[in-house]
């Protein structure tokens, strides 16, 4: 339960790239998180939620930390019928989600390789 | 065939008198046979000029066309405002760094409404989540539990009314 927990935030924010199809660059920003101004990245998506019987649209917008590259800030946008038990009503979800923090450490390529020491 | 170089000739040449086949055969018929063969080897020879100058031409022109393009493709990052159309690349690394992190600290806050023709949900989450993966391979957790420090303030549902009030 904990591991899958600890795992979802990453495999959900790695997951997205499914949901891209186009990606392009709009001007840089710089937006304030925590009093602290990060001049980020923007990056418009547009892409369909895979495995729906009618398509449904859904747009993200990154804000990408130029000198880390973590995102900090993205909205995502859906549209159409998003209920499953109600496939002929449209419905218009916006999601905003803001990183207050946002640290990772890249696996170094040691730690994945295994290694074998005979004694 | 040397007829048709000819009227090729007479048809291609800039500033030229525009022949016909049939105005070229009758200038000639006035001509002896090796002054004939002497203006149709000349012909032939400025039509084969006018061909590969018009061929340098075409090149140049080609390359001209094709040097936008070029710029456009080298400029990968960004143009002169700000936008450009393929940031997939540089977006599918930001979604490789997470898919391998070794560990993560991450706050965030998370508004979303979803709104229909007859309702709306409003939803606000917190979620503070730092749980490390050691290069052996064992995820640990600091002494807080992360389900704990999770805070939801869920689904605050203003339901419009379908008739108008």
């Amino acid at each position: 339960m904990s591991l899958n927990m600890a795992q979802s935030t990453l495999k959900s924010l790695s997951s997205l790239q499914k949901l891209v199809r186009t990606a392009v660059y709009v001007p840089d920003e710089t937006i304030e998180v925590n009093g602290k101004s990060i001049i980020c990245e923007v990056i418009r998506t547009e892409g369909e939620l895979p495995g729906t019987s009618a398509p449904i649209i859904t747009r993200f917008i990154f804000w990408i930390d130029k000198h880390t590259k973590v995102i900090r800030k993205m909205t995502e946008h859906r549209e159409g019928p998003l209920h499953p038990t109600e496939p002929d009503r449209n419905y218009v979800m916006d999601r905003e989600t803001l990183f207050a923090v946002a640290d990772l450490t890249p696996t170094s390529s040691s730690a994945q390789n295994f290694a074998f020491n005979p004694r | 065939m040397e007829n048709t170089w000819c009227w090729l000739a007479a048809r291609i040449l800039p500033g030229q008198q525009r022949f016909t086949g049939r105005r070229l055969a009758r200038s000639r018929e006035h001509l002896s046979t090796p002054q004939r063969r002497d203006c149709e080897m000349r012909m032939l020879e400025r039509l084969k000029s006018t061909v590969a100058m018009s061929g340098s031409l075409s090149a140049a022109l080609l390359l001209t066309l094709s040097l936008p393009a070029a710029a456009q493709t080298t400029s990968a990052s960004k143009d002169g405002t700000g936008t450009n159309s393929d940031a997939l690349p540089f977006l599918n690394e930001v979604f490789e760094l997470y898919a391998h992190a070794n560990s993560y600290h991450i706050n965030s806050i998370e508004e979303s409404t979803l709104e229909g023709e007859f309702s709306r949900f409003w939803t606000k989450l917190m979620h503070c989540r730092f749980p490390t993966v050691r290069p052996n391979g064992f995820i640990t957790h600091p002494s807080i539990n992360t389900f704990n420090m999770r805070l939801q303030l869920r689904a605050r549902a203003a339901f419009k009314l379908p008739f108008p009030a």
